[in-house]
């Protein structure tokens, strides 16, 4: 079921939202492995579900979503246990969630509370999963506070949010997620909000620390710039479902769903001329409660081939057989009949 | 009124300077100024687009604010060759005679979510300027609404429609078609592409090349992607804490930039290319000066790698040191910068 080496495995997960006007498959059938010490990055366009995967591997997601199928294999130390199983507030999964796995989120203004020191909420989280009294805990929080590069430590331990810069509040935010030296960070945009020359800082940052606490971790961005410089492997998402995935040279270099490479023809790089028309993906991302038939990607296509991809949905293949590096779901590498059910 | 204006220019900005008062106390006496923009200079020569880029807090935004005379400079001079044919200082038009100079210069903004009015119909949004201007009647306008939806890639139906009913790219176009509706000869762009999905944003930025090149307009392109910025300006303007630091064509620019700062910008933006990963990374250290305390000397001189003692002492001026490019740097002339290859 779940390879020893693995450190996370998602099978087939899949994360719905019923509302008043329908349910709306935000994840709709996603899988990956994860390995320790490696990166891998979820891209994807705002609304193909990146952040609710990393929110569900957590099970912290905003009401009224819940996990509707799937499996979330957690390595623990040897023992595999399924995280999607559990409840949210299930013990075994408050035990994994910040100590094991943590979470860095986009808005570092909106993830601290206002009225508490940056310090003390650092130092609650600290003790809650750590055997530690208030005075290592503060040590180790401002022991944290060096490694990620906030300076003056011993008074800045006692500022509140608005009193740091973007920039640093990202930082603060992930001293608080390593400060229980998780074997797994999820970063969900984590420089979005910031500017370019602070971006590069916090992403040599995040591979520093990765180096040094040998931490696997899952970066959500919209940005290919931001995947082509950090990760190891690389999923493309598109309405809650995995396009292709593969190591991050094969996806930049060797794409094999039209939609990857519609993606990145149409960003403008900065080694582009200027002056050059962009090649774009025609019309736009679908409504949740509108999804195509078929392939959802069918009608963006340039390639869709009439009466298969309007028709049956692609399954999440190798593209070589028995090669799961490889995996792409498009009707254009597998041949449909065989995989009509 | 009679100025002056280099004949290929369409706009200049001569000394432009926005300070705004920080007021404190029961009587909010002003204890002093974020010198938002602080002696700007520039010029937009006609039917070029001139790129404006900077992080956040540089002032860029102010700078177009001001250009449109949507915020009062605090001093300075903005000269305008009209499409009347005269030329005249918007620094220091009354609102009223503004009035006549406002449909040369039109704005298209970041947000497309709220800067369409949500109770008004496409038609009214992009009629709404015409209708101020004096085109009352209806036919008339609804002739003109359809020709400028076509324009911009939208079909004339749709304008019965509310904006809740479109795409934010859509939505994008129908702002550029409101900016458009009076035939302006330069349009400020604030960031249009900056909320946009990647598939999406460059479907808008061909569309604001193709416009370009159909009505002869001159953009102010103010964005803080670089990317984006090389791919539109035929020049870009780079802005530190409120200063101009550098002004030149784009390609020169981006392959050799003359100041510490841009090629600092330069080296931040990660490349969509995970080939090209930099092997060593020389990024900026230090956070953005506060525009309301600036470092003496060169704003820059703290975060410079080069800086020397007449740097901390003496603030440079932006100098022309090569034709056609600007620069503000005491040692512009000998250092040997790196670009993008």
């Amino acid at each position: 079921m779940n390879d020893k080496n693995t450190l996370l495995s998602v099978k087939d997960l899949k994360i719905h939202f019923p509302t008043d006007e329908g349910i709306v498959k935000a994840v709709d059938g996603i899988s990956f492995d994860l390995y320790p010490g490696k990166t891998l990055g979820i891209v994807g366009e705002s609304g193909c579900g990146k952040s609710t995967v990393g929110k569900g591997i957590l099970n912290i997601l905003e009401k009224p979503g819940r996990i509707t199928g799937g499996n979330i294999y957690w390595n623990n130390n040897g023992e595999n246990i399924d995280l999607a199983s559990f409840t949210s507030d299930h013990k075994t999964l408050r035990g994994v969630r910040g100590s094991e796995i943590a979470l860095v989120f986009q808005e570092p203004m909106t993830s601290f509370s206002p009225v508490h020191s940056v310090g003390s909420q650092i130092i609650e989280m600290i003790r809650l999963h750590k055997d530690m009294n208030k005075k290592e805990a503060k040590e180790w929080a401002m022991e944290l506070f060096d490694m990620v590069g906030i300076p003056n430590a011993t008074t800045r331990i006692n500022d509140y949010a608005h009193q740091f810069s973007g920039g640093l509040r990202q930082r603060a935010m992930i001293a608080m997620a390593i400060s229980c030296e998780p074997k797994l960070l999820i970063a969900d945009e984590p420089t979005t909000a910031l500017d370019v020359t602070t971006q590069a800082q916090i992403l040599d940052l995040l591979q520093d620390l990765q180096e040094k606490h040998k931490m696997a971790m899952i970066l959500i961005t919209h940005n290919l710039g931001v995947v082509a410089e950090v990760c190891d492997d690389v999923v493309v998402m598109y309405l809650g479902r995995s396009a292709e995935k593969g190591p991050v040279d094969s996806i930049f270099h060797d794409s094999k769903h039209p939609y990857t490479r519609g993606l990145l023809e149409s960003i403008p790089s900065i080694n582009s001329k200027q002056g050059e028309r962009l090649k774009s993906i025609v019309g736009t991302i679908p409504a949740p409660f509108n999804r195509p038939k078929g392939c959802t990607f069918h009608p963006r296509c340039p390639s869709y081939i009439k009466g298969v991809c309007d028709t049956y949905t692609p399954e999440y293949l190798p593209l070589v057989n028995n090669d799961d590096s490889r995996l792409v779901s498009c009707f254009l590498h597998h041949d449909p009949e065989k995989e009509v059910v | 009124m009679t100025q002056t204006i280099d004949n290929q220019n369409i706009l200049e900005v001569k000394n432009l300077t926005k300070f705004f008062p920080i007021k404190s106390g029961f009587f909010k006496k002003t204890i002093g100024h974020v010198r938002a923009v602080d002696d700007v200079s520039f010029n937009l020569k006609e039917g070029e687009t001139l790129g404006l880029v900077g992080e956040s807090g540089c002032g860029k935004t102010t700078t177009s604010r001001c250009v449109l005379r949507a915020l009062d400079p605090t001093s300075g001079e903005i000269i305008f060759n009209t499409s009347s044919g005269s030329t005249v200082d918007m620094a220091t038009l009354s609102n009223k005679e503004l009035r006549p100079v406002r449909k040369d210069i039109q704005m298209i903004f970041q947000d497309p979510f709220s800067s369409l009015n949500a109770r008004m119909t496409l038609l009214d949004i992009v009629g709404e300027p015409l209708l101020v201007n004096g085109i009352s009647n209806r036919s008339e306008r609804l002739d003109r609404v359809s020709e400028l939806l076509k324009l911009v890639g939208l079909r004339p139906e749709y304008m019965q429609r509310y904006p809740h009913a479109f795409s934010g790219g859509e939505r994008q176009r129908i702002g550029i078609a409101r900016a458009l509706a009076l035939n302006p000869k330069v349009v400020v762009a604030d960031e249009p592409v900056s909320a946009l999905d990647v598939s999406v944003q460059a479907q808008v930025i061909n569309l604001l090349m193709d416009l370009q090149e159909q009505l002869k307009l001159t953009y102010l392109f103010v964005a803080h992607d670089l990317s984006v910025v090389k791919q539109i300006s035929d020049r870009v303007a780079v802005m530190y804490v409120g200063k101009m630091v550098e002004v030149g064509p784009t390609e020169k620019l981006f392959q050799k930039p003359l100041h510490p700062y841009t090629e600092a910008l330069l080296q931040a933006v990660p490349v969509p290319d995970p080939r090209q990963r930099k092997s060593e990374k020389k990024h900026l250290a230090g956070e953005v000066a506060n525009p309301a305390d600036p470092p003496s000397g060169c704003y820059f001189h703290p975060r410079c790698p080069y800086a020397q003692d007449i740097c901390k002492t003496t603030t440079p001026t932006l100098e022309e040191v090569k034709p056609g490019r600007f620069v503000s740097c005491h040692r512009a002339k000998e250092l040997d910068l790196s670009g993008i290859k």
